[in-house]
């Protein structure tokens, strides 16, 4: 869909009528240096919904995250989180902090405590809610002893949701590239979050667990937990967000319904290179024809379940 | 229960030394076995401290030993107070001990800052013309202190920063050394090279006699001017009436009213007839609290000391299960993954510290009064490596690792001091193929080698088995476990029945 000659975007006053933002992004913007890692940039992350973040290698997203979760400091402009209590400039507070007001996060290179077993690692989770200090450890009174109890089965029950249930006892090293993901989720989903940033939990996933994925962020969602990821699965990313952020080169190009930014040229544009721009329309169009011979049987289903998008 | 499971191999080593001291040895054999099980203990509880600080947040402690010197001379300055001689005062300067290094477990990074600025502000302001008036010494204090305060407010991004990796490792070297230099030099809190070597022993129960120690140049005449006994360096005198009623210092010279017997230092009990005077060269001298004094190489002292270790390691062990223990983990795990998850990295680190300082300090006061003798000679580097080493060759991080790791480690060195007599077959190899050894590792008694390493030499073998270690099994003897077994559907379904509010699938 090629926008007409002299195109102006209307204001959309039906997106005021949406859901509450839980994020705000105002003008945060990140040097490394010289280097604009990321501009100023606005934009929101709705509540109740799935919002993804995308854009090309080096645009900028993971810098995003780490400033939302407070990794590293914005340069410039601050991020404003709504939780129950009230707005909160997460820009004024350390990372642990912005933890427990129900923020929590994946990492896009998987950070796990590899020594530990898969259950302590999400009982470690629970940190920032729970309140059990070195008196309460070293006396072991009855509450101490009953809110370690609660850990336990709580973290257990995390494992199970993500399923890995079985597996709780094995060293999180020792598991797969897909169940490590999961297992960050897991981590993620102890510390009850309201909002839950996912740093490409797909990468390195095979299609099967893919599917598995898309269900598990669907029923995290459903749980009331907003969910903000960031993901180079085109396909995936259109099958379930319902808000999408765009960077390219540090830079907010396009935010909206998918619908929308699919069809936004400068989308195609940062994807498909500036000279392919107007081979662009093909891909955009709705059902983009027979599968390719070399596709898989798995992968048909994949494209089944999801429909047909363009995969950067 | 599973728990206790894992720790087998300690229950095992704890009934053992249980009954070590009960078993039907020769009497030389039983003492020296009992007074080198105390110096196992203390360095089990010296390695289970240590052990939180590199084994569970991952930083490498280089100076344990001030922990355990700010332990043993805090308990030696205590217990010679006049105002800590009543019953259970040992405790009471245990705990003030432990506190004491614990307090500056956490202080230990940011210590420059404190009194750099207070000697820089003192020696500014004693140089102006303008500020000396009557008190200007005590508004140079305030000063002082307030500047110190202030700036150590100001600049606690230091503590943060020093906190971590390698700095982390120089700082608590350098620590550890200024404070030698500190004792060495501060005669009048450390008494310098002397140290302290005369203070009270562990007293338990309040029935017996009291006791007063002389000062030194104490001379007894016995009424009958038979004679007398000087206590060159000190002796105690022991009254037979309970101690609750202690007059103040009495006077010079004391005139002993009853029989009394008198201890001197390296002499025994002196029956004292009524009549004999005391003649104490000045007054002032202080009382200890009535009770059973616990001598150091005594059954007493020995299940003391094992007590001590049980409670530290139940105390470690609960520590390692809890919130607290796993946050460690993580944080030595993945920093950043750690923040993440809602863990403060400092606070954690401070409270590391000051648990890891604590039960240093306690293990450093337990030592002094084990040894009977504090000196700075005996807290340098080499002590913080060989608890490291304990701890790095049972398995860092591991409890079981670190305890029998100390126990081997530290058995062997007492071991290798005392010496060992070898076989005749051993005797001639060593005389025939290892001479050069000769006085290094071993020492010709009659037709005999005695296997017989002098001080500075036990560290060349602990360093020997330490890279054997670290060659053939380097995360320890008994490393920290990963893996359990796998989860069992009971497990399964006992935890699926806990109630929990923590986790909920459905709509919040």
């Amino acid at each position: 869909m090629k926008p007409a000659p002299g195109y102006v975007p209307k204001l959309n006053f039906e997106s005021l009528k949406g859901p509450n933002p839980i994020l705000r992004l105002e003008g945060v913007a990140r040097n490394f240096g010289g280097v604009a890692a990321v501009k100023p940039t606005d934009g929101v992350v709705l509540e109740g919904q799935i919002t993804a973040l995308i854009g090309p290698n080096g645009a900028g997203k993971t810098t995003l995250f780490n400033m939302i979760s407070g990794l590293i400091p914005p340069s410039l402009g601050r991020v404003i989180y709504y939780p129950k209590s009230g707005p909160v400039c997460l820009s004024d507070l350390r990372t642990h902090e912005i933890c427990g007001l129900g923020l929590a996060r994946t990492f896009q290179n998987i950070r796990l405590f590899s020594d530990l077993p898969a259950l302590d690692n999400v009982k470690v989770g629970f940190h920032a809610r729970t309140s059990q200090g070195l008196w309460g450890a070293l006396l072991g009174r009855r509450a101490n002893r009953r809110e370690e109890e609660e850990i336990e089965a709580a973290a257990f029950r995390c494992l199970e949701f993500v399923g890995l249930g079985a597996r709780a006892h094995e060293t999180a090293g020792s598991l797969s590239y897909g169940e490590q993901r999961l297992l960050e989720i897991a981590r993620a989903m102890a510390s009850g979050p309201r909002l839950l940033l996912l740093d490409e939990p797909a990468a390195g996933m095979n299609p099967r667990e893919q599917v598995v994925l898309v269900a598990l962020i669907r029923r995290i969602r459903d749980s009331g937990v907003s969910v903000f990821l960031i993901e180079h699965h085109m396909r995936l990313v259109m099958e379930i967000s319902e808000h999408i952020l765009v960077l390219d080169h540090g830079e907010k190009i396009a935010e909206g319904a998918p619908a929308e930014v699919r069809a936004n040229p400068r989308v195609i544009e940062a994807y498909l290179g500036g000279e392919s721009a107007a081979a662009a329309e093909a891909p955009a169009a709705p059902a983009a024809g027979p599968a390719p011979p070399q596709q898989t049987a798995l992968e048909r289903d994949l494209d089944a379940a999801f429909g047909d998008g363009e995969d950067a | 229960m599973n728990r206790w499971r894992e720790h087998l191999p300690l229950l095992a080593a704890l009934g053992v030394a249980l009954v070590l001291p009960l078993l039907p040895f020769s009497e030389p054999t039983s003492k020296r076995l009992i007074s080198v099980s105390g110096f196992v203990f203390i360095f089990v509880v010296l390695a289970l401290g240590l052990n939180i600080v590199p084994g569970w947040t991952g930083l490498l402690d280089l100076g344990y030993v001030a922990f355990v010197a700010i332990g043993a001379y805090t308990v030696a300055i205590l217990t010679r107070l006049p105002w800590m001689q009543f019953e259970g005062a040992w405790f009471l300067a245990l705990l003030a001990a432990g506190a004491h290094a614990a307090l500056w477990g956490t202080l230990r990074l940011g210590y420059a800052i404190f009194p750099a600025v207070g000697a820089l502000t003192w020696g500014l302001l004693a140089r102006q013309p303008w500020v000396h008036f009557p008190w200007d010494h005590a508004v140079w204090v305030a000063l002082a202190l307030a500047n110190s305060a202030f700036w150590t407010w100001r600049l606690r991004w230091v503590f943060r920063t020093q906190l971590a990796g390698d700095y982390f490792a120089i700082v608590t070297f350098a620590f550890a050394q200024i404070l030698l230099i500190f004792i060495q030099n501060c005669t009048p809190v450390t008494n310098a090279a002397r140290g302290y070597s005369d203070f009270p022993a562990i007293r338990i129960g309040g029935h017996a006699t009291g006791t007063g120690t002389l000062p030194p140049g104490t001379i007894v005449v016995l009424p009958d001017g038979k004679g007398s006994i000087s206590a060159p360096d000190g002796g105690t005198l022991v009254f037979p009436r309970g101690g609750a009623d202690w007059a103040p210092v009495p006077q010079v010279p004391l005139e002993v009213t009853a029989d009394v017997k008198l201890w001197l230092r390296g002499l025994e009990w002196v029956n004292l007839p009524s009549g004999a005077a005391v003649i104490v060269p000045e007054a002032g001298y202080a009382y200890e609290p009535p009770g059973r004094a616990i001598e150091p190489d005594s059954k007493g002292f020995y299940y003391l000391l094992l007590a001590f270790v049980v409670v530290v390691f139940l105390a470690v062990e609960r520590l390692h299960r809890s919130r607290l223990g796993r946050a460690w983990l993580a944080m030595k795990a993945d920093e950043i993954s750690a923040k993440a998850n809602g863990i403060s990295i400092p606070r954690h680190r401070m409270i590391a510290f000051a648990v890891s300082g604590f039960i240093g300090g306690l293990g450093g006061a337990l030592q002094a009064w084990k040894i009977e003798i504090v000196t700075p000679g005996s807290y340098d580097f080499w002590v913080s490596v060989l608890i490291l080493s304990c701890v790095v060759l049972g398995g860092m991080g591991s409890l079981r690792g670190v305890v029998i790791g100390t126990i081997a480690l530290i058995s062997l060195g007492e071991v290798l001091r005392e010496g060992v007599e070898l076989g005749p077959g051993l005797s001639s190899f060593f005389m025939n193929h290892a001479r050069w050894l000769e006085n290094i590792a071993w020492q010709p008694t009659g037709d005999h080698a005695l296997l017989k390493v002098p001080d500075q030499a036990r560290y060349l073998v602990f360093g020997a088995i330490l890279v054997l270690v670290m060659i053939f099994r380097p995360q320890g003897l008994l490393p920290p476990r990963g893996a359990r077994p796998p989860i069992t559907p009971e497990e399964a379904s006992r935890l699926r029945g806990v109630k929990t509010a923590l986790f909920r699938e459905e709509s919040k």
